[in-house]
């Protein structure tokens, strides 16, 4: 690890509470690229979940919470997911508090801010024949995330991503729309998941665990042979060439 | 706990209504990605300018208003304002009720549907005919339009098949042509004979008081041209200011709503036949219509109003290609009509529409106008729950009050709430419970420092 | 109160608005070029022929503009009705090369139903009259109530399929004089 330069990990409340894997890949990834990690430990949850089922209230009672744990001192803010990204970018200006912490995507921080143009950054991994199809999460086009994290997934030499059909579209997650309009929700994944089959690979990749945990739900409920893994599993299995 | 309505009724429609809806956006949708580069050097400046042009109107819209008015009236456009729908039918029925027949021929409006004219002008004892193929086809159904450009996306030929046999028009045929051709045969004797035009209108000039009428079928100009009045309804957001200004919202309006560089006709109406002219209508009058614009316009909605009402946002949404126009109860429909919809009819009756939505964004990237409609409709959730009229639900201050605890939220507490949330009939009713994957982060961390 | 004035009250005053810095234009289109015309035209499913094309209107029957009917060869009957009339044929302000439009104006003498009520129209295009961009052909906009054509009337409602003729004509052939 280099020249002092450190994050600071904003590990989302669904990592934190089913996902464990997703956040060690992270730090994984993140030291890497020659980062030292910090992970406070108040940590709780952004306050997107509140904010998009329309509580405001509550949402800037865990933002106020969210702020103090990751004041203005200390390194970037980074996140494993584009939505709690944007919740601290968009959301917080929303809330009228454009004045709380903002979070890097963990893609966006890794190309924009580390410079990374080649994964893994040391040695020569390859994952030849490893075919995935990327779900790129709705949520990146509040913070133009574009396809940052495709583009890092696909520095891996010999990983390639199989082009599904449509695939701006949404899996239909939503937050709480997921609960509220279930059978509208799962149709919505369930197009989905048929873009991926169609396109003949075996796992899917996204940039968020909120997506994915809905498409695993329905993956399960289907019994489709498909496994869902972050881009950061993928990008720290790299590391183990 | 009861579905929201949109989910009720989506769990309704037949698969086939399904799969037509969906092709047809799909389609529609990789068409327009398709061609809108190929119109504009940079399609994202061409929006950027077309909102500012919108919010340029709105920004001193009374003068735009009587400026307009006044350009109208110069070359014989008789103007009339209508400060709500009841007011707007009433001076409709007024015009109507000079000319000498009692039959209506109707151009494609949304408007006119806002303002649920037909009815009000049949219970008067007029003959409403819609001229557009597919409002005809819904007007002889008895149904209603479920697309602002493409009213029967809902319908497949065999529903309209059936339905022109039942009515008399021809012969039984599945032939998309055939059926137009005895759509056209029908419509022909009513254009011809009917004394009343009812249009809506695409844009309002301001410097030059033209009104601007986009179509691609000929039923628009047949409707504004054959008959000896012509009445166009207007929302008071319309205007775009100059005549210059026409190019930019021609070309995005055809290619955002049906991937044309043009649409086959474009209308620019600027008054009644002068008297060395052999055809046109006698009268043209315009009713401006406010029906709760100016209100919207005052608060934090106002950018709604930049709206063209071009439809693809409706066809990127992905709860509309699962739930299709008529779940928004409402003539305006998809992402726009989830915002614009509460505003018009409150949110104590259409709130839930806002909440019936993914956020995912796409409807904001694809806008001709840029309307952040996501802001929106999370603005409109937050308002609902102010006013107690969100539904109960995850206890959303509880999970506000773990999270705003540390010790609790790492002794697993953060899970009650949130799992809670998750093993409610909505989330096992179609998806398996999420599983925990691997040792928790947090033990992990902790192990390793 | 008139609803004029309540209107005009609700709106209530105007707010400053800062014009957006960017600029547009449409693709560029080199110049007013026939070929491109033609190819527009050909895509939306017109036709582009030359002045010997009205001579296969002989014997039919046609509504027309009274200044196009100088263009039209002997032996042609001129109706009355737009309504029975097998073809329209107009004269064309200006004719566009980007989109394949066509600009017609009203006029003293001009007939509005010649370019909508028969089933195929015929759009006289003198010489001189192509421009390159909408941007120039809507420069050219009179007082004049005025229709931009591009193509045959068409629908695509019924199941995305798409039809041409339903109200309007359902073709259109450009002639070139």
């Amino acid at each position: 690890m280099s020249g002092g330069r450190s994050v600071r990990l904003m590990i989302t409340c669904l990592v934190d509470a089913f996902y464990g894997k997703v956040g060690i890949a992270t730090v994984r990834v993140l030291e890497a690229a020659g980062y030292a990690v910090d992970f406070p430990d108040d940590q709780t949850c952004c306050g997107q979940p509140p904010f998009n089922a329309g509580d405001w209230d509550a949402a800037r009672r865990i933002g106020r919470h969210c702020a103090g744990v990751f004041g203005a001192d200390g390194g970037p803010v980074v996140t494993p997911s584009a939505s709690c990204a944007a919740m601290t970018r968009d959301g917080y200006a929303m809330l009228e508090h454009p004045e709380w912490p903002r979070a890097w995507e963990l893609a966006e921080f890794l190309i924009d801010v580390a410079g990374i143009r080649g994964w893994p950054p040391e040695g020569n991994s390859r994952m030849p024949g490893r075919r995935v199809a990327f779900h790129q999460a709705c949520h990146g086009r509040a913070i133009h995330l574009k396809d940052k994290p495709a583009r890092l997934l696909s520095m891996v030499p010999g990983l390639e991503i199989v082009p599904i059909a449509d695939p701006e579209q949404c899996c239909g997650f939503g937050g709480a729309f997921s609960v509220t309009h279930p059978n509208i929700s799962a149709r919505i994944g369930l197009e989905k998941l048929r873009s991926v089959q169609e396109s003949g690979v075996e796992e899917l990749v996204s940039g968020d665990m909120g997506c994915l945990m809905h498409l695993r739900g329905l993956i399960d409920r289907h019994s489709l042979p498909l496994r869902t893994l972050h881009y950061a599993q993928i990008l720290a299995e790299a590391l183990d060439g | 706990m009861a579905n929201p309505p949109m989910e009720d009724f989506a769990r309704r429609l037949r698969p086939s209504t399904l799969e037509g809806i969906q092709s047809a956006t799909v389609g529609r949708v990789r068409e327009r990605v398709r061609l809108l580069p190929f119109v504009f050097a940079d399609v994202e400046a061409a929006r950027t300018q077309a909102a500012s042009i919108k919010d340029e109107v709105l920004a001193d819209l009374g003068g735009n208003l009587v400026r307009f008015e006044a350009a109208c009236l110069k070359h014989g456009i008789q103007v009339h304002w209508a400060l709500d729908a009841a007011r707007a039918r009433e001076i409709v029925l007024d015009l109507a009720s000079r000319a000498e027949g009692r039959l209506v021929v109707k151009a494609k409006s949304m408007v006119t549907e806002e303002i649920h004219l037909n009815a009000f002008l049949e219970a008067a004892g007029f003959e409403v005919v819609e001229t557009d193929l597919g409002e005809y086809v819904v007007q002889i159904d008895g149904d209603h339009p479920s697309h602002i450009v493409a009213p029967i996306i809902h319908k497949t030929r065999y529903e309209v098949a059936r339905s022109f046999a039942q009515k008399g028009l021809g012969p039984y045929t599945e032939d998309p042509g055939e059926l137009t051709l005895q759509a056209r045969a029908r419509l022909r004797e009513k254009f011809r004979t009917a004394s009343i035009g009812i249009s809506g209108v695409n844009f309002g000039v301001v410097e030059s008081g033209r009104l601007v009428l986009v179509e691609n079928e000929g039923n628009s100009r047949l409707s504004t041209t054959a008959p000896s009045i012509h009445i166009a309804i207007m929302g008071i957001e319309k205007l775009i200011p100059r005549e210059a200004d026409l190019p930019l919202f021609l070309r995005l309006l055809a290619g955002s709503a049906t991937a044309q560089r043009m649409t086959t006709y474009v209308h620019l109406i600027s008054g009644p036949r002068r008297e060395d002219e052999s055809d046109g209508p006698r009268e043209v009058h315009l009713v401006l219509l406010d029906n709760g614009r100016s209100a919207i316009r005052s608060g934090p909605y106002r950018d709604v109003l930049r709206c063209i009402r071009c439809g693809a946002c409706l066809n990127v949404c992905p709860v509309y290609r699962q739930a299709s126009g008529h779940a928004y109860r409402h003539p305006y429909s998809g992402p726009i009509g989830a915002v614009l919809t509460p505003l018009l009819e409150g949110l104590e009756k259409m709130g839930d529409l806002a909440r019936a939505s993914t956020l995912c964004g796409a409807c904001e990237e694809v806008c001709p106008v840029k309307i952040p409609l996501p802001h929106h409709l999370l603005r409109l959730r937050d308002e609902a729950a102010r006013q107690g009229l969100a539904p109960k639900g995850i206890p959303w201050s509880r999970f506000a009050s773990v999270a705003d605890e540390p010790p609790m939220w790492r002794s697993g507490l953060t899970l009650l709430p949130l799992a809670s949330g998750l093993s409610e009939k909505g989330w096992s009713e179609v998806r398996a419970a999420p599983r925990r994957e691997g040792r928790p982060f947090r033990r992990w961390w902790d192990e390793r420092s | 109160m008139s609803d004029r004035e309540a209107i005009l009250a609700r709106i209530g005053s105007a707010w400053p608005w800062q014009a957006a810095s960017t600029e547009v234009v449409g693709r560029p289109v080199e110049r007013e070029s026939w070929a491109l015309f033609t190819e527009r035209l050909h895509g939306l499913g017109g036709e582009v022929a030359g002045p010997e094309a009205l001579t296969t209107l002989v014997e039919r029957s046609v509504y027309s503009d009274e200044d196009a009917a100088a263009y039209l060869p002997e032996g042609v009957r001129c109706v009355d009705d737009p309504w029975q009339a097998e073809i329209g044929v107009t004269l064309v302000d200006w004719a566009v090369a980007e989109t394949g439009s066509l600009l017609i104006a009203t006029g003293s003498d001009r007939r509005r139903l010649a370019s909508l009520c028969p089933p195929h129209h015929y759009a006289l295009v003198p010489e001189g009259r192509l421009l390159a961009t909408l941007e120039e052909a809507l420069g050219h906009l009179t007082v004049r109530t005025t229709v931009l054509v591009t193509g045959p009337s068409r629908t695509a409602d019924i199941e995305g399929v798409l039809i041409r003729g339903v109200h309007g004509p359902g073709s259109l052939t450009a002639v070139r004089l």
